[in-house]
């Protein structure tokens, strides 16, 4: 089990998340944040820190965010760890909650 | 102890702190202090104390009042600037931790990688940051003004940078590591290896065989009997408070409420939980304490309440904690590094609060009301309903204190001696009565050395099978929030089955019986000589060690123990029994070289010896020159100024190893407890494994010489080719388990049923149920066993429950899960017993305690005791015995002034404190209540019965052992050697009383020997009296006999009528019954074969009253009286336990057995015969 964040964190990018990660096992792309499936443990502190509700439990993913799952996998073996906050990317108050932002994900 | 005078405020008295009424005033003061500085925050409290809210809104609702019950405790105890100071020294600390995470273990790390910090001089960078510190630097200071650094980080970069250049030194390079290693500062948490969790054991393969140990430099030189383990200071509990994520916000608190799995599609409301790796289900705190909640108010300063918040779920949180369980730890939700050190946090919580001014009344207040505990503030009304508690360990202190908050009436008795504790401090008069006590305001006036200490009896397991590790002080802190309450009386010596039975609870007025009495009987090894003189279970060790005092200087109980050691298991116990045993060898033979040469500065070696065997003597020399060699290195380290390297000696002499059947880390001490495990290894245990006990192989002189193992050979445990190998063993321990004491359903089957190994559980309708096995938490908490025919009910806890078996925190989580059930069918019925509680403890009182009568002379070496213990008394059955024990406190203290040679001031005292002495029923006077208990002063023990004074308390545990067995209309041979007789007295009676026809053989060493002729004339038809002096007795009766010679040539005298012509005819025996030394037994089970089968009728029963070395005679539990018999067709070797089964037919008792092992202590009883002769002469 692990937990993942999905669409709604591509190109807002808050790292609310990052700031109360016990274990920092968040990961850092140019518009995205992923979830290292081995280190994270469950523990959900991230879950409402997020202001667009990114972030599921593994068994709680909507059924149309599934892909995300693999893809915090896939995209956590690449990019580089992140411990701290920083600030939101600049538009992101504008993307919060568009449908269909996979297209934009950068990697 | 001088008085203090605590005046609470609030218009409350001292004594108020310990009513019902008392404590609901201080309710409404509290919620009134609550209302004037927060109204909002007491509406809440009202509103949830009417309905309790949902989990996290209850935790909010707590965490909201926490502030305001520091400050109102603060303000009752008048001590508002302590609780203020400790509170600051919280806060003051609170740097160190937010540094530690943002600071070090983020920006140090990704900003500074390994190959850089390796670069790094640390020790420079050091020296400069103590400059910049104004020449201190401590890690306090450097989070302090790292803090203060980072407000401003543009106009402090530099020295930002030099900060985190030595965060990374100290973090990621070995040097760095190393230089920091005490601290908590520069710390990250590290990842979790099941398979490696001792990362120092170094492993050695010998023979094929593997095993675990430590080098010099990783051990930790334990020196005898004082506490190993202070535990953790406020840096480190804050350390580990802040590491806790407190989950309990997102409901995710595993410690608390374990780590829960999802539930399978077809029940979605099922609790299930994870498993360990090693397949341990981690239900986490098996009390439900608030554990996140608890470590969010310790990081807020709120020291007080961090403990009210503990003691919400876990008011005994003085049997938790470090270095006694771990549940919540395992089930932490860091499963992946390190978890959180929850016992640590909680026991520093707990041991904060003790230390403030009248901590120890702050602690024992909370037990009772606590305003946090939304559902229970304040006990209960009372509801005059009465509970017996049987067992006063773990799960049976818990349940007690919860009934009692329930509003019941608890009696606890115990098997064990429990020592008095001063009334001034317990409340408690020495008949029982209640007097008023004193608050305490210091609480390490409580508090002894652990190699001291009173070994006090309370606390059941935790008083005797935990070790040194643990600060046993808690056991008084426990009881004594028991025994301060009025609802509340303590009985030490009664055993529920033999003291007091169903029936005598019920028609005494109890309405409830909880039985709460642990493990018992002890695995034994089925192997060849696997009952020789050497070996001894776990449990008969640990208790022999920590309730007799043994390791004690002053103490004159006999505990010989040799090296090497090796203890067979793979549990705690084993562990446990490892780490005492090479604890205590040193200990014993300092105190027998020391005993020994004072003895003989005055009458020389050769007197000392005079008694001596040759074993004994090859023993001698060894503990002589053992006890030299230690002698000689505290020398030599006290003068070249180095540690004392002792463990070296003892590893060189043998030492003590754990031999395990299966791998280290499928161990359960490894799997359940590996830190138990690590500090076993630092203290120089080795742990062998893969080895599977095949046989003992014996010395010259019948003792354990080896133990042979089967060998693995590849893979553990695959290979039934494997060859055998061998350890040099003295002492062999064998911890290979326990089941739970069940005697009762042998004793009461009309009572106690079985399912397996467990009692039967029962529903609230008295129908059979299956409790879950072996879970912890269970969603109904069966535990309920039986129920009486008026409808009531008796249930079971802790070990004995097969939910709950398996540690000290599962049993009092039974108490906790279990008592609202014993609440509910109590509440069906009206009470049997109308009677106050101080009249009901009267009674109660009278019929239990046991106080010294007289004591008699009988012989020059008999003393008669007679002791009143009414309910002792009216229990008697012939046959059946007692154990009697002086109380350590008090037992008088001889000051050995004349020491000479070496002796030394400290090792001049001995207190006279008996070892448990099995001692026979002579005569009871049930009117009276009085017991009879006839003793041979045998150098030991025994000898200070003659000591014991009129009036004095004493243990009068039992009856014990099974009535003899008495048949109507038969004939009857009484066969008794010296104190024999004394056992015969009733057993005699009996049978003719019943009808049958006694002809007893009385016999004695001399003249001189011999007391109550007219018990023994009342016992018998016709009496032989024998004796080895002549010129012999002269018969009193015309058909009674005399013989000089031994008792066996006596019986083939009279029975061939060359003593005249016999009334009774041994031809007509139907039974012998023989009772005195093993020799004389041994002599008359084998000449009904020989000398006297041609007048023994063929089928005739022979019994004899064996008497095995005893310990706690209650039945089943220590096994110390463990007695081999041999089948006589088959030779097959079953054991026996001699304390439940006394009377053992004298064809099946393996006699050469006995003898061996009575003969385990001789030579330490010898010398300290010689010592008690010396600091007790005779007068």
């Amino acid at each position: 089990m692990t937990h993942v964040v999905t669409e709604n964190c591509i190109k807002c990018k808050h790292t609310d998340c990052v700031d109360v990660c016990p274990v920092d096992c968040f990961r850092v792309g140019p518009n995205f944040l992923v979830i290292e499936p081995d280190e994270c443990i469950d523990c959900a502190v991230c879950i409402p820190e997020c202001p667009v509700n990114a972030i599921y439990a593994e068994e709680d993913v909507p059924e149309n965010q599934r892909a995300f799952i693999k893809l915090n996998v896939e995209l956590a073996r690449i990019w580089p760890t992140i411990t701290e906050k920083t600030d939101a990317l600049p538009d992101a108050e504008q993307w919060k909650d568009v449908e269909g932002k996979l297209q934009y994900l950068e990697r | 102890m001088a008085a203090a005078t605590l005046k609470p405020g609030f218009g409350l008295q001292f004594p108020d702190l310990y009513r019902r009424d008392g404590l609901v005033r201080l309710d409404a003061a509290f919620v009134d202090f609550l209302r004037a500085a927060a109204p909002e925050t007491a509406d809440k409290l009202v509103t949830a104390r009417a309905s309790v809210p949902d989990t996290k809104t209850e935790s909010a609702v707590i965490l909201e009042l926490a502030p305001h019950l520091e400050r109102f405790i603060a303000q009752l105890f008048d001590i508002a600037d302590d609780v203020l100071a400790l509170d600051r020294r919280h806060d003051d600390l609170a740097p160190l931790y937010e540094i530690k995470r943002k600071f070090v273990q983020r920006q140090a790390v990704s900003k500074i990688k390994p190959p850089e910090a390796a670069t790094i001089d640390g020790l420079a960078l050091e020296a400069e940051l103590k400059a910049l510190f104004g020449g201190k630097f401590d890690e306090l200071t450097f989070a302090t003004q790292v803090t203060a650094w980072l407000t401003d980080e543009a106009a402090n970069t530099e020295k930002i940078t030099l900060a985190l250049r030595y965060a990374a030194w100290a973090l990621q390079t070995p040097q760095g590591r190393a230089h920091t290693f005490d601290g908590v500062l520069f710390k990250a948490p590290a990842k979790t290896d099941p398979a490696n969790l001792i990362p120092h054991a170094e492993k050695k393969i010998v023979d094929g065989v593997t095993s675990f140990h430590f080098d010099a430099k990783h051990l930790r030189r334990r020196e005898g009997f004082a506490l190993t383990d202070e535990g953790t200071n406020l840096v480190g509990a804050l350390d580990e408070a802040n590491y806790c994520i407190w989950c309990h916000k997102q409901g995710k608190d595993s410690c608390s409420k374990g780590l829960r799995d999802k539930p399978p599609a077809d029940a979605p409301q099922a609790i299930v939980y994870k498993k360990s790796p090693f397949g341990v289900t981690l239900a986490g705190c098996p009390l439900e304490e608030k554990i996140s909640e608890f470590h969010m108010a310790k990081t807020q300063g709120l020291a007080v309440a961090a403990l009210a918040i503990i003691t919400i779920d876990n008011p005994m949180a003085a049997a938790t904690g470090h270095r006694i369980c771990n549940d919540c730890m395992k089930a932490c939700i860091y499963q992946k590094q390190e978890p959180v050190d929850i016992p640590q946090a909680e026991t520093r919580t707990l041991k904060d609060v003790l230390e403030l001014p009248w901590g120890f009344e702050i602690y024992s207040l909370l037990t009772r009301w606590n305003p946090l505990n939304l559902r229970r503030p304040v006990p209960l009304a009372p509801t005059g309903r009465k509970v017996l508690a049987v067992g006063m360990g773990p799960s049976g202190f818990t349940l007690s204190h919860h009934l009692m908050n329930d509003g019941h009436i608890v009696a606890g008795i115990d098997g064990l001696k429990i020592e008095p504790l001063p009334a001034i401090l317990s409340g408690v008069n020495p008949d029982g009565s209640r007097t008023d006590f004193e608050p305490v305001r210091d609480v390490t006036t409580l508090y002894e050395g652990l190699d001291d200490r009173v070994m006090a009896g309370f606390g059941g397991v935790a008083e005797y099978g935990i070790t040194v590790r643990w600060n046993k002080n808690f056991l008084k802190v426990i009881r004594l929030l028991l025994e301060r309450r009025e609802e509340f009386a303590l009985y030490g010596g009664v055993r529920f089955g033999g003291t007091l039975t169903v029936e005598d609870a019920q028609s005494m007025g109890f309405d409830h019986i909880a039985l709460c009495m642990g493990a018992g009987k002890p695995t034994t090894l089925d192997i060849p000589n696997g009952l020789a003189r050497g070996v001894r279970t776990a449990s008969d060790f640990l208790m022999a060690l920590q309730l007799t005092g043994a390791a004690k200087a002053e103490s004159i109980a006999n505990m010989q123990l040799r090296l090497p050691v090796v203890v067979i298991g793979g549990g705690l116990t084993a562990v446990d029994t490892a780490t005492e045993s090479l604890a205590y060898y040193p200990v014993q033979v300092e105190k027998f070289l020391l005993r020994y040469e004072t003895l003989s500065a005055k009458d020389g070696e050769d007197k000392v010896r005079a008694a001596w065997s040759d074993e004994e003597r090859e023993i001698g020399e060894e503990f002589l020159a053992h006890g030299r060699a230690i002698r000689a290195e505290r020398e030599a380290a006290k003068r070249e100024d180095r540690a004392t390297h002792i463990v070296e000696l003892l590893q060189s002499w043998g030492g003590v190893t754990v031999a395990y059947r299966r791998k280290l880390t499928d161990s359960p001490s490894y799997t359940l407890n590996h830190e138990e495990v690590e500090k076993a290894l630092e203290e120089g245990i080795v742990f062998a494994e893969g080895l599977n006990p095949l046989s003992i192989d014996l010395d010259d002189y019948g003792a354990v010489r080896s133990i042979n193992f089967r060998k693995p050979e590849g893979p553990v445990g695959t290979s039934d080719e494997a060859g055998v190998h061998t350890l040099p063993a003295h002492s062999i321990f064998i911890a290979a388990g326990t089941q739970p004491n069940t005697v009762l359903a042998r004793e009461d089957a009309d009572h106690f049923a079985l399912d397996g190994k467990y009692f039967r559980a029962c529903d609230e309708e008295g129908q059979p149920i299956k409790p879950v096995f072996s879970l912890s938490k269970t969603e109904s908490a069966d535990v309920l066993l039986s129920r009486l025919e008026d409808g009531r009910f008796i249930s079971f806890f802790g070990d004995l429950h097969p939910s709950y078996f398996g540690n000290v925190v599962k049993a009092m989580g039974s108490a906790r899960q279990g008592y609202p059930k014993v609440s509910r069918v109590l509440a069906k019925h009206a009470p049997l017993n109308a009677t106050a509680p101080a009249d009901f403890f009267a009674t109660l009182s009278n019929d239990l305690l046991a106080t010294v009568e007289r004591v008699e002379r009988l012989t020059p070496n008999i003393v008669e005791v007679v002791v009143r213990a009414p309910l002792a008394a009216r229990k008697f059955q012939p046959g059946q015995f007692y154990r009697l024990q002086n109380y350590e406190v008090l037992a008088p203290l001889v000051l050995d002034g004349a020491d000479s040679g070496e002796g030394k001031a400290a090792q001049s005292k001995t207190r006279l404190q008996m070892e448990g002495l099995a001692l026979t029923g002579a005569w009871v006077d049930r009117e009276k209540g009085l017991v009879s208990a006839i003793v041979l002063e045998m150098g030991g023990s025994s000898n200070l019965c003659a000591k014991l004074e009129p009036g004095e308390r004493v243990v009068l545990m039992g009856p014990t052992g099974a009535p003899t067995h008495i048949e109507a209309n038969e004939t009857v041979v009484l066969v008794g050697g010296g104190l024999g007789n004394a056992v015969l007295f009733s057993i005699g009676q009996a049978f003719r009383a019943a009808g049958s026809r006694v002809l007893y053989f009385a016999g004695y060493k001399r003249i001189i020997d011999r007391y109550r002729v007219a018990d023994i004339e009342a016992a018998a038809d016709v009496i032989v009296w024998c004796c080895d002096e002549q010129p012999g007795f002269t018969p009193g009766r015309p058909q009674d006999r005399t013989f000089v010679g031994n008792i066996v040539q006596a019986m083939e005298t009279y029975a061939s009528g060359r003593l005249g012509k016999p009334e009774l005819r041994m031809e007509d025996a139907d039974r012998v019954i023989a009772i005195g030394s093993d020799r004389m037994m041994s002599a008359v089970a084998r000449a009904r074969h020989d000398v006297l089968a041609r007048y023994m009728k063929a089928g005739h029963i022979a019994i004899g009253s064996i008497n095995s070395p005893m310990q706690c005679m209650m039945k089943e539990i220590c096994a110390q009286c463990l007695q081999p018999q041999r089948d006589p067709k088959t030779g097959k070797i079953t054991y026996v336990f001699s304390c439940f089964n006394q009377d053992q037919a004298l064809d099946e008792v393996d006699f050469p057995g006995l003898s061996d092992r009575l003969q385990q202590n001789s030579l330490q009883e010898k010398l300290t015969a010689q010592w008690i002769r010396r600091v007790m002469p005779v007068s």
